[in-house]
């Protein structure tokens, strides 16, 4: 678990954690590998994305119409809709109806929204013993760890640490073969999915003409899930939904392949309503929790784009920066370049203000989106939204640069003083600057300024010419 | 599952929106009443990989083989010896064949496959029950669709077809007639909204079982089937 340090410091034990590094780096080149690949193998991959982009903005651009065709389309397949304004509600919804289907063993499969309105110690303290079934996240719960990847939530973690969380929680006989590990996990929570009583689920897609939830996994624990437990609770984003059924199909053509490069993930799951009268398995009850906690807001604004997200991941995977942190030094239950716009624009700027700066700008992210986020640009835009959250000491230099650089003498003047303020070492360069100048020698040499500035040359030069 | 079954005569009349539901909506609609809808709709043809001019059955073979399942053509006559060869090489001892399919697994196919299996050392089920489902080393069933751009099988529960038959069994025998492929994800989503009510439960399957997530390593057989064989049945 992570100690409440800063987020320079969390960054700073990151990049010294020299297995951490490695590992996710592995992780994520190959992730970006077969993303790559997987897009070079499609006829007009942009066409897709522009379709995905679209199909997205539509929803937004309607939302309201939209949630309600949703809302009465579950309703009418003899689904429940409930509507969760944050994340207490979200969790008091959910523990309202665990509590009414008097299930004592939840199962859930992996859900980025549950972890966002962290659901498990609301349930844990309702009396309800929660599992989580992915094979990552039923490690993190294990291990008493958070996911560090939304997609793969455990790439931080080597296969000795696996193994060893596991002979501590179930009493397995100590194996660090990934294969062996995942048939003792698969045998562990089959017992558990023989008697779980209440299934959460978050959803990837929600269809508003149809009322229908998609749900991706690979591992088939999302299947297991809406097949074993009585009561199934899906919690949603309300930017979730796509207006069509028909437009499932851009979205699920570029969700795996950004995700791990895969065509498809294994098991593209659409639930519309709970089992039907002729059917032997399946859930009785279907409730569907429609999350806003700070969504409706970033509507029709600058930010709303963030809301065509479908978390498939490919921006972490691209980013430099991830790719040297990993996903916890961001403290945030959305970690890399979108996360760095989701946190801060949901839960706040103010206690958020250093994400926005954990990018180089690179975009690499934005190369990457398959619904086309024009990530850096929000980033830069939230950065200069956050400025009033800065120290005034650091606004009042900057304040100080801005008029500096905005006035061709004053930009003169300031170059001429430089050299008096700064002096090189004797091989002509600065190892330790002044004041606090000295952040940026802490890691690099900066060169001396020169005695005779480029202007002084040109003119020099125009009136050799002259 | 069957511990509480006066909850399934009360669950239609509850089903509702909750009043907060509305007024969320109500409130949007008045905050975003002028919203332009600028965005342009878009057509199969931009998005499509595979079409009806490709060799279909090729074209899902290597994408099915590529996610990790194990192609077979076959004909009416050979696919029950194909389904035999499989349970022989898996050496699955318990056999599900569910008791009813909306696929090819119908029929004189379901005969003879039924009538090969007989003539098999192994236990045959066509019981839906939980004790029966989880207790199989093999399942075979059919498919309502399946597509060739990605390898997928398509399985639902329409007609009452359990949901436990496709997932529970370590092995799972598919046997597909070669009409049901169709080229393109975009395809079947088309036929899909033509063909009236979805069933409670659509899966479209692509591939084994399967998790990268310990150190990237693949490992097939998580939770569903770790083995899938699918037999192409070329004359259905």
């Amino acid at each position: 678990m992570s100690t409440p340090t800063g987020f320079k410091q969390r960054v700073a034990d990151a990049i010294s954690d020299a297995r951490l590094v490695r590992a996710v780096h592995l992780a994520t080149l190959h992730k970006v590998e077969s993303r790559e690949a997987s897009f070079l193998a499609m006829r007009d991959p942009e066409a897709i994305r522009d379709a995905a982009a679209q199909i997205k903005r539509r929803t937004l651009r309607n939302l309201p119409r939209y949630l309600e065709q949703f809302a009465e389309s579950v309703a009418r397949r003899g689904g429940q809709v409930h509507f969760a304004p944050d994340a207490a509600a979200a969790r008091r919804i959910v523990c309202e109806i665990a509590r009414a289907s008097g299930a004592k063993l939840a199962v859930k499969s992996k859900s980025m929204a549950t972890e966002e309105i962290e659901l498990n110690p609301a349930l844990e303290a309702a009396g309800l013993r929660i599992v989580e079934t992915d094979l990552g996240e039923f490690i993190v719960q294990i291990d008493r760890d958070r996911p560090s990847h939304i997609v793969t939530p455990i790439i931080h973690k080597t296969r000795q640490q696996v193994a060893a969380a596991m002979v501590r929680a179930i009493g397995c006989e100590y194996t660090d073969d990934p294969a062996r590990l995942t048939q003792i996990a698969r045998a562990y929570l089959r017992d558990v999915f023989q008697r779980c009583e209440l299934g959460i689920t978050g959803v990837n897609f929600g269809v508003a003409e149809t009322g229908t939830l998609c749900i991706c996994t690979n591992e088939g624990n999302g299947r297991m899930t809406v097949t074993r437990p009585r009561v199934h609770i899906a919690l949603m984003g309300i930017e979730k939904l796509v207006p069509r059924l028909r437009d499932l199909a851009p979205m699920l053509k570029l969700l795996s392949r950004s995700s791990t490069g895969q065509p498809m993930t294994v098991y593209t799951t659409l639930i519309t309503g709970p089992r039907a009268a002729n059917e032997p398995d399946g859930p009785r009850e279907l409730h569907v929790v429609l999350l806003d906690n700070g969504r409706s807001r970033l509507l029709g604004g600058d930010y709303e784009s963030v809301l065509s997200c479908i978390r498939c991941g490919a921006c972490l995977n691209a980013c430099p920066v991830y790719r040297n942190i990993g996903g916890h030094a961001y403290a945030s239950v959305y970690p890399g370049p979108i996360g760095s716009l989701v946190t801060p624009l949901l839960a706040g700027l103010h206690r958020n203000a250093d994400l926005p700066r954990a990018s180089s700008l690179c975009g690499a992210c934005q190369a990457a989106c398959p619904v086309k986020i024009d990530i850096p640009g929000l980033l830069v835009k939230l950065r200069r939204d956050s400025a009033a959250a800065q120290p005034l000491s650091k606004r009042a230099a900057i304040a100080l640069w801005a008029w500096l650089m905005t006035s061709p003498a004053r930009y003169e003047a300031a170059q001429g003083l430089l050299p008096l303020l700064l002096r090189g070492d004797a091989d002509g360069w600065i190892h330790a600057a002044p004041g606090p100048a000295a952040a940026w020698t802490h890691s690099r040499d900066l060169p001396a300024p020169p005695r005779e500035t480029f202007r002084s040359l040109w003119r020099s030069r125009l009136q050799d010419g002259a | 599952m069957e511990r509480d079954a006066s909850r399934d005569s009360a669950r239609h009349p509850d089903a509702r929106v909750s009043p907060a539901m509305r007024a969320f909506i109500a409130g949007l609609r008045r905050k975003a009443a002028n919203a332009p809808d600028d965005a342009g709709d878009w057509e199969s043809s931009q998005i499509r990989q595979v079409s009806r001019a490709d060799d279909l059955p090729a074209r899902f073979a290597v994408a099915a083989e590529k996610a990790g399942a194990a192609v077979q053509r076959a004909s009416i006559e050979t696919a029950a010896q194909s389904v035999r060869s499989v349970i022989e090489a898996r050496v699955a001892q318990r056999i599900h064949v569910p008791p009813c399919d909306d696929g090819v697994l119908a029929g004189t196919l379901r005969k003879r496959v039924l009538a090969a299996l007989s003539q098999m050392p192994v236990l045959v089920s066509c019981d839906n029950a939980d004790a029966a489902l989880f207790v199989a080393d093999a399942s075979v069933t059919g498919a309502s669709a399946a597509i060739a751009e990605t390898g997928t099988m398509v399985c639902t529960t329409a007609g009452g077809q359990t949901r436990g038959s496709t997932l529970y069994a370590p092995v799972h025998i598919v046997l597909l007639g070669r009409s049901q492929i169709m080229p393109d994800l975009c395809d079947y989503f088309d036929e899909a909204c033509t063909r009236g009510e979805l069933p409670s439960n659509v899966n479209l399957i692509t591939g084994p079982s399967k998790t990268a997530d310990i150190e990237g390593v693949l490992v097939v057989g998580v939770h569903g089937p770790g083995a899938l064989h699918i037999v192409i049945v070329d004359d259905l």
